[in-house]
């Protein structure tokens, strides 16, 4: 189509339009035309597999907290007076025909996963340092960006091959070549959760470095013109000016890191195994996290159906933690908005 | 440390007198600043594919010189390509699957992507489309609402939802991983939403006089204007899909006739059992990175894009 044409047929609809409307009023009796139907339809299908494919499930976990609940029948629930919550909660209290004491892994899964989240500070750090030097316009910059953003493409499973590889405990291993060491690095556990950590800080900041090349070009240059003739140094510029004015982004990559941070799974699995001693989460439970107890629960399906409401408990926790992080953002967002 | 140039990525046009001798300044030599950020950014560079330099180089190592060492090895004295042959050739699964389990999972990685994405975009736009486009009653309301709902953090059910799948008995299926994402996604419908806002009213009404039906309008009109934020959704979800762990560990069960790429990767200590498969498990790791790697090169705008925009309406 040409745009002569697209100009030609807009104009005469925009006149008719105010004809139509008189000559139309009856006709809005008939509301549901076909094509309103077929409309509706459409614009339906996300909506029903959304409420079909993460409602049910929400549904079913949320029933599962106080029921035990059958995982060959849909639909079959028992009350099971407050289960789950004693497997998760009561340290003492052991898992029916199972008899594993479960709360002390559940605790020291909190503390891990926070311990993990929290480095998504540094992780912001470090894109926010990069993506401002890169700001400067430096040689080479476009180069930059794009090696930067590949730790991020590579998949969790290669990555974690990568660190384990990296972290070998034989003399020949990488870091300990490096330091001339002969460390257990993933079976010591005062070094296991760095472990984790460190795969984290290498493959996480490529994100918040596209985010914040963005938001460094919207913040408004004549403001630094302004300052630069007040005779404002670099420092204060970036400290008044544009820390500001990325703030709204900063706030965004340090609330869904944090978020992410507290669903840890892939990457401390893969890099800290359960190990075939029968730990959760590697030696003393150093790389357990609250996402991997839940996985625990759910593949041991063959205990009892009351792991299944443990897993549910602490699933509805994270839920709790994520959701807080989310509203939180959300007002700010509308905050921002009306200012 | 002293930075004496603009923060700004672009310099102002204008010279103000203020900063006049600055830029003379720059034209004579450059800045000690504008090296040390260069350093650093270089120094990052390194930290960022120094640990993926020891895998790849390990991966053209013989296993001879890998295993008697008391160091590693930085640079092979006879690079070698046997890793990579072993891969194909010593996979303990591949006889009983008639290929190695790679290319099983390589394929099995595409097809369980790529059906949901194409087909859930699909969908994806043509509810945006409705919400945009047309006209039935109930809309804002509805709009409203989907808002509402999508707007709901559901990573915490990621594991627990295999209860659900479990009791409808799609568990040990592909199913959990293809039918839920052909249904779009609200997120999609949102960035898409935006985009069409952009296509004029007039561009689709002048198609309907051509004879076009709505959805005819869609696929003429609406589709192609909105081709860039199409494509962002299809790299974001191929990379998503191609890098999901954790979905085809949950409900593949193992499963050698289904493992996916992420799934051969994770298992390459038994698939290649033995004292110095190191080796063998570094090729395994570089050609499952490969693909995606290759597609970026090529991509990268798009990538980065895709990734940027996909993680917002998350």
């Amino acid at each position: 189509m040409t745009d002569e044409k697209i100009l030609s047929a807009a104009e005469p609809a925009a006149e008719a339009e105010q004809l139509h409307s008189q000559v139309r009023l009856p006709k809005k009796k008939r509301k549901w035309t076909g094509e309103a139907i077929l409309a509706l339809v459409l614009a339906l299908i996300p909506l029903i597999g959304f409420v079909v494919f993460s409602g049910f499930p929400l549904i079913i976990s949320l029933i599962a907290l106080f029921c035990d609940v059958d995982l060959y029948q849909l639909g079959n629930f028992t009350w099971n007076s407050f289960e789950g919550f004693k497997v998760v909660f009561s340290d003492g209290y052991s898992v029916p025909t199972y008899g594993l004491n479960m709360a002390p892994y559940f605790y020291k899964a909190i503390g891990i996963t926070i311990w993990v989240a929290s480095t998504q500070l540094v992780t912001l750090l470090i894109a926010l340092v990069i993506s401002v030097l890169l700001a400067t316009a430096p040689k080479g910059r476009k180069i930059f960006q794009i090696l930067y953003f590949v730790p991020y493409i590579c998949s969790t499973v290669a990555v974690s091959l990568m660190w384990r590889w990296f972290f070998n405990a034989e003399t020949s291993g990488v870091l300990n070549t490096l330091l001339g060491t002969q460390i257990r690095w993933l079976e010591e556990p005062s070094f296991m959760t760095w472990c984790i950590i460190v795969a984290i800080m290498w493959q996480a900041p490529g994100y918040g470095i596209v985010m914040y090349k963005a938001a460094l070009a919207n913040v408004d240059k004549a403001q630094y013109e302004a300052a630069s003739l007040d005779g404002a140094n670099s420092w204060q510029r970036f400290w008044y000016i544009t820390l500001p004015g990325i703030a709204p982004t900063t706030f965004f990559l340090l609330l869904s890191g944090v978020s992410a941070g507290f669903l840890t799974y892939d990457i401390a699995a893969l890099i800290i195994p359960d190990g075939w001693t029968g730990y959760i989460g590697g030696k003393e439970s150093m790389g357990l996290t609250l996402m991997r107890l839940v996985y625990w629960f759910i593949q041991n399906e063959q205990l009892t159906t009351s792991v299944v409401s443990a897993a549910s408990v602490i699933s509805w926790v994270l839920f709790a933690v994520t959701a807080t992080l989310s509203i939180i953002l959300f007002r700010r967002r509308e905050k921002s908005m009306e200012g | 440390m002293e930075r004496t140039e603009n923060i700004t990525p672009v310099q102002a046009p204008e010279q103000t007198p203020a900063e006049k001798p600055l830029t003379m300044k720059k034209k004579s030599k450059v800045p000690v600043s504008r090296i040390v950020v260069f350093a650093i950014l270089v120094l990052y560079t390194f930290l960022l594919f120094f640990p993926l330099y020891t895998v790849v180089v390990t991966s053209f190592t013989s296993m001879m010189e890998s295993s008697f060492t008391t160091q590693f090895v930085w640079l092979p004295k006879h690079p070698t390509f046997d890793s990579y042959v072993s891969v194909f050739t010593k996979d303990i699964n591949a006889e009983y699957l008639g290929v190695p389990s790679l290319l099983v999972g390589f394929w099995n990685t595409l097809w369980i992507t790529l059906l949901p994405l194409v087909v859930g975009l699909l969908v994806s736009g043509l509810s945006a489309y409705a919400y945009t486009k047309m006209k039935f009653p109930g809309k804002e309301k509805l709009f409203s609402i989907a808002f509402i709902i999508s707007m709901i953090p559901l990573g915490a059910f990621g594991v627990i939802s295999y209860t659900f799948y479990s009791m409808i008995g799609w568990t040990g299926t592909t199913l959990p991983l293809i039918i839920p994402g052909m249904f779009g996604s609200m997120g999609t419908v949102f960035f898409l939403k935006m985009y069409y806002e952009g296509v004029p009213d007039s561009y689709i009404e002048a198609a309907r006089m051509d004879g076009l039906g709505s959805l005819g309008a869609f696929f003429v009109i609406v589709f192609p204007l909105a081709g860039p934020a199409f494509i962002a959704q299809f790299i974001f979800g191929f990379v998503g899909g191609y890098n999901n762990y954790l979905g085809p560990l949950l409900y593949l069960q193992g499963d050698p006739d289904y493992i996916t790429l992420q799934l051969v990767l994770s298992q390459v200590t038994t698939l290649f059992p033995g004292e110095g498969q190191e080796t063998v498990h570094c090729a395994a790791a570089i050609l499952g990175m490969i693909p995606l790697i290759v597609i970026y090169a090529f991509l990268q705008k798009y990538f980065i894009e895709g990734i940027a925009v996909g993680g917002v309406k998350d």
